[in-house]
């Protein structure tokens, strides 16, 4: 087997050149990538969390682009997890926007994240709060068209009950990337 | 969790079997295109993209030649398609479209995405600080300069000037945003028409004839109805 081969089926199983581990931790959950513009469980975050966004992405739509809106009424992409600590709901959630750092666009690049606004919020008596608004790795979805090594690609969160501080992380290509791991105290 | 790792080993066995898989195939979506970089330059012309860079339209249709080979339906297998090799986030976030969908657009809609990407990337502290330092290691701070810095991501950019060196940042394939402005101008058309709507006093000296000395041509006498007479000054 090729030197190339046998890294790449190393990662795949071990996740990382640093050597940490790929299969998840249980305290750790990979979030989860909603299209918006089809109707969804998920359509209601762009009116309750991102109304900002979600104008100013829309307004590109329409008067940039001089397209409708789509059938779920919002032209964005958004990574989302669920995290329940102590009675409490929170979600957190990163935006695929105009206001996102894209990286490289070249014939021979590979998958980068973007660099995008995450919003954590909590429910407080049905109705969502943003406690606190920063920046965080989106990671695209992969398909079967993508490199067997990318497949795997993802953002993960993990909320520390103790020091109450919500940490994310991304995975590509099998390694955690160091510019994308982060923590962020909730207030 | 024992269904993922089942999963995950399945693919390694795979992998291991069968090298190329972990690398995925470049695909063709719609029709296979030839576009010359004149054509893509014209295209670049009529686009949304400042003007500042539009003065230099030329070596971006070299770019787009260096990065897709004039063809617009072209996915590089890992992340980037169309004439430009537009990454699949920035495919949606300009075209909101996907990679095929992408891919299928006409060159004028692919090269005004690219426009507007660009443009945004032109008002980012890293460009910015680009143009002010004119030089970069030794090498002038052109269009293609810029339209390579933002090609390659402002981040990876903003890297590069952190660093000092062209050398500072470079893709996995060794590719340094300086090797990427200087393959664009390569691959400009040699004999390329630049924007046709060029302002005329960067074409050439302004209001007089080009090629003639000044006061070879002094301006006519007028007629007038003020008289000053002796004295009178």
């Amino acid at each position: 087997m090729r030197p190339v081969g046998f890294g790449l089926v190393i990662a795949v199983l071990l996740g990382t050149a640093t050597g940490t581990a790929l299969a998840q931790n249980a305290e750790w959950a990979s979030m989860d990538f909603s299209d918006l513009t089809r109707p969804g469980p998920m359509s209601w975050i762009a009116g309750e969390i991102w109304p900002d966004v979600a104008a100013r992405e829309n307004d590109y739509l329409q008067k940039v682009l001089k397209r409708s809106l789509p059938a779920g009424g919002n032209s964005l992409r958004v990574l989302t997890a669920n995290v329940n600590s102590a009675g409490a709901s929170y979600i957190v959630s990163i935006v695929l926007s105009l206001d996102c750092e894209a990286g490289s666009n070249h014939n021979v690049a590979s998958v980068e994240p973007s660099i995008c606004s995450m919003r954590i919020s909590q429910n407080t008596q049905g109705r969502w709060v943003t406690l606190l608004t920063d920046r965080a790795c989106f990671v695209d979805p992969q398909d079967e068209a993508a490199p067997a090594a990318n497949r795997f690609d993802s953002a993960q969160v993990q909320f520390d009950e103790k020091r109450r501080v919500l940490n994310v992380r991304a995975n590509i290509g099998g390694i955690w990337l160091a510019t994308c791991t982060r923590s962020f105290p909730i207030p | 969790m024992l269904r993922a790792l089942l999963r995950r080993l399945a693919i390694a066995v795979l992998i291991a079997l069968f090298p190329s898989l972990a690398f995925a195939q470049r695909q063709q979506y719609c029709e296979r295109t030839n576009y010359s970089a004149q054509e893509i330059t014209n295209a670049v012309n009529a686009s949304p993209l400042r003007d500042e860079l539009k003065a230099t339209s030329c070596s971006l249709g070299g770019l787009g030649r260096f990065e897709s080979g004039g063809n617009k339906g072209v996915y590089n297998g890992s992340c980037c398609t169309g004439i430009f090799q537009l990454n699949n986030a920035n495919v949606w976030r300009y075209a909101r479209t996907d990679r095929e969908g992408f891919g299928c657009m006409s060159l004028q809609e692919q090269v005004d995405a690219w426009a507007r990407l660009t443009n945004d990337g032109y008002r980012t502290g890293v460009v910015r600080r680009l143009m002010e330092m004119g030089y970069f290691d030794g090498r002038r701070v052109d269009a293609s300069f810029i339209a390579a810095c933002i090609q390659l991501g402002v981040g990876n950019c903003q890297t590069m000037v952190n660093s000092g060196r062209c050398s500072g940042f470079a893709d996995s394939n060794g590719t340094t945003i300086c090797d990427m402005a200087r393959a664009a101008q390569a691959n400009a058309d040699p004999n390329c028409q630049n924007n046709p709507n060029t302002p005329a006093c960067e074409q050439g000296p302004g209001d007089f004839p080009p090629g003639q000395p000044v006061a070879a041509v002094p301006p006519a006498p007028a007629t007038t109805d003020i008289m000053v007479g002796l004295g009178e000054v």
